[in-house]
């Protein structure tokens, strides 16, 4: 242990000390963390100059045929939302967020209560496993998701087994609206769960004891108690949930078989089947400006109404 | 707690998550030309088949290379950035924090398309590098929150004492503030490279024929019938997850992150 | 606890190892320091006292040099300071969270302050088992810090802050945390060590009675001001302010405006009682004034037993072990006045004839905080 500190390791120290003093004098300083913070501003900044880059290809026209681009214009625009290419992109959009928000509410309705269990449960057991049955989801890549709920809904998968039990051909559920909404439940439902739990962790377990005492049912104690102090970590995860299920591809391409393709897949069939980078670029920011309005900006909204009532509650 | 709505929801949510997760591991053991359920036989020749089949194997590379590729960009970024957003007070503090968080909060697609879009003008297609700036811009906050996460709960008085000690910046950093870090910095690179592995659009939209990484090579063969090599790659997903989640929750600060019971 | 032996070195016979000169330390309008001038002698143990928020840490931190000053002078041992960052002040300190590093053993914990010194290894070992002995810790070097006892903590702390024996120590209310048999335990252990070493110690707490104990000299602080510095005694018996009064011990602080009279000065208060005050003190005729009067001083009969005194009637009882409090309602004094008695057989509701010796009755001038 003693020779550790020892000669080389020392002067590389002294080296860097050094270094930092030539590049610190005093005003310098000031600059310290813009300095630290720049590799991962020029690593985001090119998200951000691309998606600048977006908005310009997005009004801009384009000849399909003779793949040039055209003049300024609002020509991918209007085919998003005029006839006749239009409406089928504002029925896929549609689509999107109706069983977005389907899910979104979904997973938040089956978070509270796994939430409230993992953080109140004694047996530690049950908690390490339930935790590594949340978390794995998100590590297993989309892929690997959507290809193990091709594999359950299949005909010849685990719902049609199961199906063929009761007697009924052909149960597959490929190819229909619950089988997309069941698969996205998968990852929507752990991301809300863990998204609830900071909020519902600060609740003090003797709030509800207290109600208990007070002659609350169950069910009051989560109307009155717990579901009201979990707020911000509800409206938190419907946000999220909510945001990524928009912006979802594997699910809907696989599991839903072409026939029920969201905003996502199209612009991506837009990309492979057309090389249409101008139109892409127009539907993509469609999205996000949409997911930004709607997801978004009521979020923080509702966050900050949260915080100002609370404010005015302890205060005035 | 024990009522029979928490208890119902629970057992589905445990169905909705488990069961897939069973259903692969039981498909990349299973025998038998075609996967079906329930399985013809077990067997290990998915795995079999994964290691001969030469493209996959390829495929497989390409994904770990992204991976560390994600790695390094992330570690490099992340850190310091975590640090300087933690630990320091200056005024464009919250506008640079929100910006972080903008691959998280632009959909995936469209961050996809912005890279395809970018890259393709800078004519930088066809190399792994691309996909790695954009798998790392996109999850770089989930490193940068574990980070922060560790750094917040260290002590400040650990700095302070150190420099009473005689320590300068340079050494305080070194030895009492990264020590401090490692569990952030340790799970935020295993989350960060398990995601890179795994990662989906982004290489979808960047990718050309000779850089076809692990999720796509399966995306490609679910068009049909999964040949059992699909089936032994989503395995291995599935148990590179599991390996890091255990880790992650059995180091004791997560546990206690957890529970509360006063 | 019995009396300090001899008091440190005179300031005339030695500079100052520590000097505030019109020191101010604002954050936005709010003065956390507000022009405080100090002294502090070689080798004394020196306490600032005060409540939270009265801005005795901020002193002890910007003495560290862990934060900087807006304005006024701060020099250490007759050095300007302000341009000298924390770790080249070579100064000791141990917070009240104590701060060991938990990744590090025992043995590395005091090592590390001799290892940023680049200390050569040799010496580092001797010299980490000579602070162990000198806390009287020698055995537990390998162990790590959390398999450590609250007490044994402590005095790691103590070692890593004193093994590269700089000349100033500072505690930042290092004995909060503990519970009152280790917080006595530790205070005295504090006093061993200061006799044993040759370092000046300055220390920060919010307990008076600890304070009084511990110090050759004592600085109250309050709201960003030094109120009044001197020994305990001294300040216990001739505060300056009524806040000082107050703030030591358990007084009764009454006040009213001061009288002459043939029996001596005193204080009367709008109700018209006559507080009779020591001769010493001379303020003028008409003057607002504050009588201070210590609850142990004052005695309770239930017949007059000579003048200067005041009647009342017990308002309150509460046992407390070694004495039994007392709250006697006496007419033309506004609030109740608080009595520590050893006997405690006079019960609540009856009348009662309260004297104290004159010359403990102490008076503070209005105006003085």
């Amino acid at each position: 242990m003693a020779e550790r500190y020892a000669g080389l390791r020392w002067r590389l120290i002294d080296g860097l000390i050094a270094a930092g003093r030539i590049l610190r004098p005093g005003r310098l300083g000031r600059l310290q963390p813009y300095v630290l913070l720049l590799p991962a501003i020029l690593l985001v900044g090119v998200l951000a100059v691309g998606l600048v880059y977006l908005g310009w290809l997005s009004i801009h026209a384009y000849d399909t045929f003779l793949m040039q681009q055209g003049g300024l214009s609002a020509e991918q625009y209007l085919l998003l939302f005029e006839p006749p290419s239009g409406p089928f992109y504002q029925k896929t959009l549609a689509r999107t967020l109706i069983l977005s928000l389907a899910v979104t509410a979904g997973a938040v309705v089956l978070g509270l209560p796994l939430s409230y269990v993992i953080l109140r449960t004694p047996r530690r057991a049950l908690r390490v496993t339930l935790l590594v049955l949340l978390l794995v989801p998100f590590l297993m890549g989309e892929i690997v998701r959507t290809f193990a709920w091709y594999l359950i809904l299949a005909n010849r998968g685990m719902a049609g087994w199961v199906a063929g039990l009761f007697g009924i051909e052909d149960g597959g559920l490929l190819g229909t609206p619950l089988g997309v909404f069941i698969g996205m439940m998968q990852v929507s439902t752990p991301l809300a769960t863990l998204l609830i739990m900071p909020a519902m962790r600060r609740i003090d377990p003797n709030l509800e004891r207290a109600a208990a005492t007070l002659g609350a049912s169950p069910a009051r104690i989560w109307a009155h108690v717990v579901i009201p102090l979990s707020w911000p970590g509800i409206v938190a995860a419907m946000v999220v949930v909510l945001l990524l299920n928009i912006a979802e591809y594997d699910m809907p391409a696989i599991l839903g078989l072409g026939r029920l393709p969201f905003v996502a897949n199209v612009i991506g069939d837009i990309y492979r089947l057309q090389q249409n980078l101008y139109l892409g670029s127009a539907f993509s920011l469609l999205l996000l400006v949409v997911s930004t309005l709607v997801v978004v900006v009521p979020g923080l909204l509702f966050l900050g109404w949260l915080r100002l009532r609370r404010r005015r509650r302890s205060g005035a | 707690m024990n009522g029979p709505v928490i208890r119902l929801s629970v057992a589905l949510v445990i169905l909705l998550v488990a069961v897939p997760l069973a259903i692969v591991l039981l498909a990349s053991v299973s025998g038998g030309e075609r996967l079906a359920f329930p399985p013809e036989s077990l067997s290990l020749n998915p795995y079999r088949a994964l290691v001969g089949n030469g493209e996959i194997r390829a495929a497989l590379g390409r994904s770990l290379t992204v991976g560390l590729q994600v790695v390094v960009l992330s570690l490099i970024a992340g850190v310091p950035a975590a640090i300087a957003l933690v630990r320091f007070r200056f005024r464009f503090r919250v506008p640079l924090g929100l910006f972080m968080i903008l691959g998280v909060a632009t959909p995936l697609i469209a961050s996809a398309f912005a890279f395809l879009a970018l890259f393709t003008w800078t004519g930088s297609l066809g190399s792994l590098w691309p996909i790695s700036v954009g798998i790392t811009v996109v999850n770089l906050p989930f490193l940068m929150f574990s980070v922060a996460s560790s750094l917040l709960s260290l002590d400040p008085r650990l700095e302070e004492a150190a420099a009473t000690l005689g320590a300068e910046k340079v050494q305080t950093f070194l030895f009492v503030t990264l020590p401090g870090i490692m569990p952030g910095i340790l799970s935020g690179t295993l989350m960060v490279f398990v995601l890179g592995i795994s990662e989906f659009v982004i290489s979808l939209l960047l990718y050309t024929i000779n850089i076809q990484t692990l999720p796509i090579a399966m995306f490609a063969s679910l068009r049909g019938p999964p040949p059992p090599e699909v089936a032994a790659a989503a395995g291995l997903y599935v148990l590179a997850a599991v390996m890091v989640v255990v880790t992650l929750t059995s180091l004791k600060s997560t546990e206690q992150f957890f529970y509360r019971n006063d | 606890m019995s009396a300090r032996p001899a008091p440190a070195p005179d300031a005339d016979g030695q500079p100052a190892i520590v000097r505030l000169a019109g020191v101010v330390k604002s954050y936005g309008s709010h003065n956390a320091i507000d022009h405080v001038d100090l002294e502090i002698r070689p080798r004394e143990l020196f306490t600032l006292l005060g409540p939270s928020g009265s801005g005795k840490s901020t002193v002890l931190r910007a003495i560290a040099g862990l934060i900087g000053i807006d304005g006024g002078t701060l020099t250490i041992e007759g050095r300007d300071v302000r341009d000298v960052p924390t770790h080249r002040r070579n100064i000791g300190m141990v917070f009240q969270s104590l701060a060991l590093f938990p990744h590090m053993s025992v043995f590395d914990n005091i090592a590390f302050p001799l290892r940023m010194r680049r200390e050569p290894q040799d010496g580092i070992g001797r010299r980490v088992a000579q602070a162990l002995d000198i806390v009287r810790l020698p055995k537990i070097a390998e162990r790590r810090v959390h398999e450590l006892s609250g007490g044994q903590q402590q005095r790691v702390a103590l070692a890593r802050a004193l093994v590269y024996n700089p000349r100033l120590l500072l505690l930042d209310e290092p004995l909060g945390a503990l519970d009152k048999r280790l917080r006595e335990e530790m205070q005295l252990e504090i006093v061993r060590l200061h006799r044993e070493i040759d370092v000046t110690i300055i220390n920060v707490t919010h307990d008076q009675v600890e304070a009084m104990i511990l110090s050759d000299r004592v600085g109250v602080m309050n709201d960003g001001k030094l109120m009044q510095v001197g020994s305990g005694e001294s300040l216990y018996r001739r505060p300056a302010s009524r806040f000082v009064a107050d703030f030591l011990g358990r007084a009764n602080v009454i006040d009213g405006v001061m009288s002459g009279g043939p029996d001596g000065p005193a204080v009367v208060t709008p109700g018209g009682a006559r507080i009779a005050v020591t001769p010493e003190r001379t303020i003028g005729e008409g003057r607002a004034a504050t009588a201070i009067l210590r609850a142990e001083d004052i005695g309770m009969a239930l017949s007059p037993s000579g003048p200067g005194g005041l009647a009342g009637e017990v308002a309150l009882r509460l046992f407390e072990g070694e004495t039994v409090y007392y709250e006697v309602a006496a007419p033309g004094v506004d609030r109740p006045l608080r009595l520590a008695s050893r006997t405690g057989e006079i019960p609540v509701g009856a009348k009662v004839w309260l004297t104290w010796p004159r010359e403990r009755v102490w008076a503070v001038e209005a105006g003085h905080g």
